[in-house]
């Protein structure tokens, strides 16, 4: 069997085991669904919780995009490192010292404290 | 339905228990974690994952509803268990669990639950204290979906302006104080404003709810009696288990002339601390450690010797003071300022003369060295936190036949917060309570007669949990709802002591 | 990802998978209840119950995400795990094995999140938030503890990374990384002390509405997450199926067994690690250190 197709047969496999789950619930619990409330302490919600959420790590997901875009050069340098040589290092950790000397300057703005 | 049928009885043996607890129900609460632990079965955290509802003790009107709300949003397979004061919880459970496995009966009730729920589809924006049961305002909101108005914008610290959403914290939650009602508007998960009330049974009424303020607060714990209380029909005496703050029990008990030994009142005491042990470990994410408090606070209160509990409590305080991990979370928390240093107890461990079984735990420095001196008034250092004494007061065993009762000597921090009791940190109300259950299983023995009247939270005749209550919302204000949740275990108010006034 | 793999494999790997999430469950169900044998039964008693229960649904839930959602969490674990291993060979072994991984991992990300949103309800709302902000702080270190696997073997196809530890396993010469992936491991199937966004502390966090068939597919999908992470620490720094005596896939399933009771019995040990004290850290410590292990690999490979 081919790699690509053992991998569809797999998610096809759990994808009718997942199935199946859901079918046997459906044939042996009671009838439903039943309608109920998001649970608030024994409260009935006010407004919708869906909402525009306070995210105050907002500064760091924008560091870890740096760094996150930057791993994709990481995974291909990874395989030449040995090849190219030297050269390959200093420019690597060159770039990564950019990078944390951005990091320690998010640090020092409080960015990665949020509480 | 052989399947379906064999599948229930199957899941019946191991039911998962959402327990709530009615005013004057810590005893109940007690024996049921008690039984619940011995079983195995493990606790839920809302409706979805539950399938037993205990309710411990007898809740009033506003009780009742939110347990009836919980209780309409759990789904079969699923049964009730109400336990008011007296009734045997491991009976009443074995019930529960036969009707857990009676499948048909189940069908029926899922079927009439179903027929019920549908008509209105889900719930309408419920105003919660307008009495209205909320379903007939269903289509009112012209651009509400579902009958509820999205969120609404608010300032936030910052300046911005965010979605605010209004959220109860309590009465049902796990490993909260009973009966008690955080009214938080969160941006985000951050606690924007706090104001707390309490469930009426716990001797307030609807009380000033000025939102956030301290005065409102402290107001809201002095309100009138719920005359629909049903707690009024079970006057009894303290210790028949029905109306009366648990934890409190000896030194009322004392204070009215019964005869109660320092002993008895000690081992309140220590099961009293690690009963807020318990909770404060088990929201900090820590199980294991929870149940290993509740185990040894069961077991105390079962009347376990002083040499029995000794060795699991050393390792316990042990394992939980010297986590670093633990302190690295809990520190900086839900700092409480230190209120002007009331000498009167607090530092005068030569002055006043005898105060007694040790637990006027003000920095802990003196609580150690209490073996075999009369009184362990020491505490110099008020309000220091107790970084690393932690387990020191493990193994204090001279101090316990103290005969000094210094007979409400230093009864300092009266009705405040301050003496330096609560002062600090989430991590040094921690401290404070491991060095305290220590001192209290220490004298276990004393034989002598208790006299004052210094309960595992403070004077009991002061009720410091209304002062404690009062701190809570400044506390709480822009705090993280994770934070805000250890905040209000570091405090485990005893919301059953508001009413012992009464008693007295 | 054409050559041919044997039916065997195939075959094998959702039993292993299957056999080891139920293993995890009971193993973590015998823990919890502080070593009693008696829990043991615990998991497939709350699968029946689950399997039984009446479905319930909360005001406007958006059904099609919360269903992606749950139902995500199984198919990043299966993706995952394909790339590894089951003694010799694993399922598929692409050139770029462990970049797979390492993307298949990260839909956790989109599902757990769209999970808590998915209920319309505030606490699984704030869990999947939560879970948004303990990626920010683990996915870092994590990708650089893979990174330096990949650096260390020269190579990022997994067969070929276990290959290179036959002189001497990765976990020897890197055990800052090695470090590193368990804590990170921990924090992508939201385990142990990094389970904050399911934590108790809020009402059951993400799973918090969830109950029958949902909830079963979601705390299936959290084992096998698990037990996948733990799978993967054995090729990256275990040596793969090396070792004396038994077969590979023998010492496959041995390793896996460690790594997998090390993490449960870590999570019961530990208390619960918020992120928002976390981050800093994982930031200014877990990140420095794992880039100083990968400029040590990268010297030595030179």
């Amino acid at each position: 069997m081919q790699s690509w197709a053992a991998v569809l047969s797999l998610l096809c496999l759990l994808g009718a085991a997942v199935a199946g789950v859901y079918a046997v619930s459906l044939l042996l619990a009671p009838p439903g669904p039943l309608g109920v409330g998001p649970f608030l302490s024994g409260a009935r919600p006010q407004e919708h919780a869906l909402s525009r959420y306070h995210a105050r790590w907002y500064a760091v997901t924008l560091v870890f995009l740096a760094f996150d875009m930057e791993m994709v050069f990481m995974y291909p340098w990874a395989l030449v490192v040995a090849e190219v040589g030297v050269a390959t290092v200093v420019e690597m950790f060159l770039f990564l010292g950019l990078l944390m000397a951005g990091v320690v300057y998010a640090w020092r703005e409080g960015a990665f404290l949020w509480a | 339905m052989g399947l379906s049928d064999w599948l229930t009885r199957q899941a019946a043996r191991r039911p998962r228990p959402l327990v709530v607890t009615a005013p004057y129900g810590t005893r109940t609460r007690l024996r049921v974690e008690r039984e619940l632990a011995r079983r195995g079965w493990p606790i839920a955290d809302g409706p979805a994952g539950a399938s037993l509802l205990v309710v411990c003790g007898i809740p009033g009107d506003a009780l009742d509803k939110a347990i009836r709300t919980v209780w309409m949003d759990m789904s079969a397979p699923r049964a009730l268990v109400e336990l008011p004061h007296g009734t045997d919880p491991a009976q009443a459970l074995d019930q529960a669990v036969v009707r857990l496995a009676d499948a048909p009966a189940q069908r029926r009730d899922a079927a009439a639950h179903l027929a019920r729920s549908r008509p209105s589809a889900p719930m309408p924006a419920g105003r919660e204290h307008d009495g209205h049961d909320g379903h007939d305002e269903h289509g009112e909101h012209g651009g509400s979906p579902g009958g509820v108005p999205m969120a609404g914008r608010g300032p936030d610290r910052d300046g911005l302006a965010l979605d605010r959403l209004h959220v109860p914290l309590g009465p049902i939650l796990a490993d909260w104080p009973s009966g008690l009602v955080v009214e938080a508007t969160l941006q985000g998960d951050v606690i924007q404003r706090a104001s707390i009330r309490l469930t009426p049974g716990f001797w307030n009424g609807p009380g000033p709810e000025s939102g956030g303020g301290r005065e409102g607060s402290a107001n809201a714990a002095d309100g009138h009696r719920d005359s629909a209380d049903t707690a009024g029909e079970h006057e009894g005496d303290a210790r028949g288990g029905g109306e009366a703050p648990f934890w409190d029990e000896p030194w009322l008990l004392a204070s009215r002339g019964h005869r109660v030994t320092r002993g008895e009142a000690e081992r309140r005491r220590a099961a009293a601390h690690l009963d807020s042990l318990g909770r404060l470990l088990a929201v900090a994410g820590w199980p294991a450690a929870a149940a290993t408090a509740r185990a040894l606070r069961d077991r105390a209160l079962a009347g376990a010797s002083r040499e029995d509990l000794m060795p699991e409590f050393g390792w316990f305080a042990r394992r939980v003071g010297r986590s670093r991990l633990l302190r690295w979370m809990l520190r900086d928390l839900g700092v409480i300022g230190d209120e002007p240093p009331d000498t009167g107890g607090v530092g005068g461990g030569a002055g006043a003369p005898g105060t007694g079984g040790g637990a006027w735990l003000s920095g802990g420095g003196g609580v150690g060295d209490g073996g075999g001196r009369p009184g362990v008034g020491g505490g110099a250092g008020a309000g220091s936190s107790v970084a690393s004494g932690v387990g020191v007061g493990v193994g204090v065993g001279g101090g316990a036949g103290s005969p000094g009762a210094g007979g409400g000597a230093g009864l300092s921090g009266r009705g405040g917060v301050g003496g330096g009791r609560f002062s600090g940190d989430v991590a040094a109300r921690l401290d404070r309570w491991l060095v305290a259950t220590g001192v209290a299983l220490g004298a276990l023995d004393d034989p002598s007669i208790l006299q004052d009247d210094r309960g595992p939270r403070g004077p009991v005749g002061a009720q410091p949990s209304r002062a404690l209550l009062a701190v809570l919302p400044g506390v709480l204000e822009g705090v993280e709802l994770g934070a805000a949740r250890l905040i209000v275990a570091s405090l485990d108010p005893d919301t059953e002591q508001l009413g012992a006034l009464r008693h007295v | 990802m054409s050559e041919a793999v044997p039916y065997g494999i195939v075959v094998a790997f959702p039993v292993a998978l299957a056999g080891f999430t139920v293993v995890a469950a009971v193993f973590d169900s015998v823990v919890g209840a502080g070593w009693s044998w008696r829990a043991a039964g615990g998991p497939l008693r709350e699968a029946a119950r689950l399997l039984v229960q009446q479905r319930r649904r909360t005001l406007l839930p958006d059904t099609l995400l919360l269903r992606a959602g749950v139902c995500g969490l199984l198919v990043a674990a299966v993706l995952a795990g394909v790339v590894l291993p089951l003694g010799e060979r694993p399922v598929a072994d692409p050139p770029v094995g462990v970049v797979w991984f390492n993307a298949m991992e990260v839909c956790v990300w989109g599902a757990i999140w769209l999970t808590g949103w998915g209920t319309n309800s505030c606490y699984p709302l704030v869990g999947g938030y939560r879970f948004v902000a303990q990626g920010l702080a683990y996915e870092l270190p994590h990708m650089f503890a893979l990174i330096t696997v990949g650096l260390g073997a020269g190579s990022l196809r997994v067969g070929e990374v276990v290959a290179a530890q036959s002189g001497l396993w990765f976990v020897v010469w890197m055990p800052v990384a090695f470090a590193v992936y368990l804590v990170s491991a921990a924090a992508m199937a939201f385990w142990g002390p990094m389970d904050r966004p399911v934590g108790s502390d809020i009402a059951g966090g993400v799973r918090g509405e969830l109950s029958g068939p949902d909830r079963l597919v979601f705390q299936v999908g959290r084992y096998a997450l698990l037990v996948v992470a733990a799978a993967a620490a054995v090729p990256f720094f275990l040596g793969g199926g090396a070792g004396p005596v038994l077969p590979a896939w023998a010492w496959t399933a041995i390793k896996t067994a460690a790594v997998l009771a090390g993490l449960i019995w870590a999570a019961h040990r530990l208390p619960a690690v918020r992120m928002d004290r976390f981050t800093q850290v994982s930031w200014l410590v877990l990140i420095p250190a794992s880039l100083l292990q990968l400029l040590v690999v990268a010297v030595v490979v030179l």
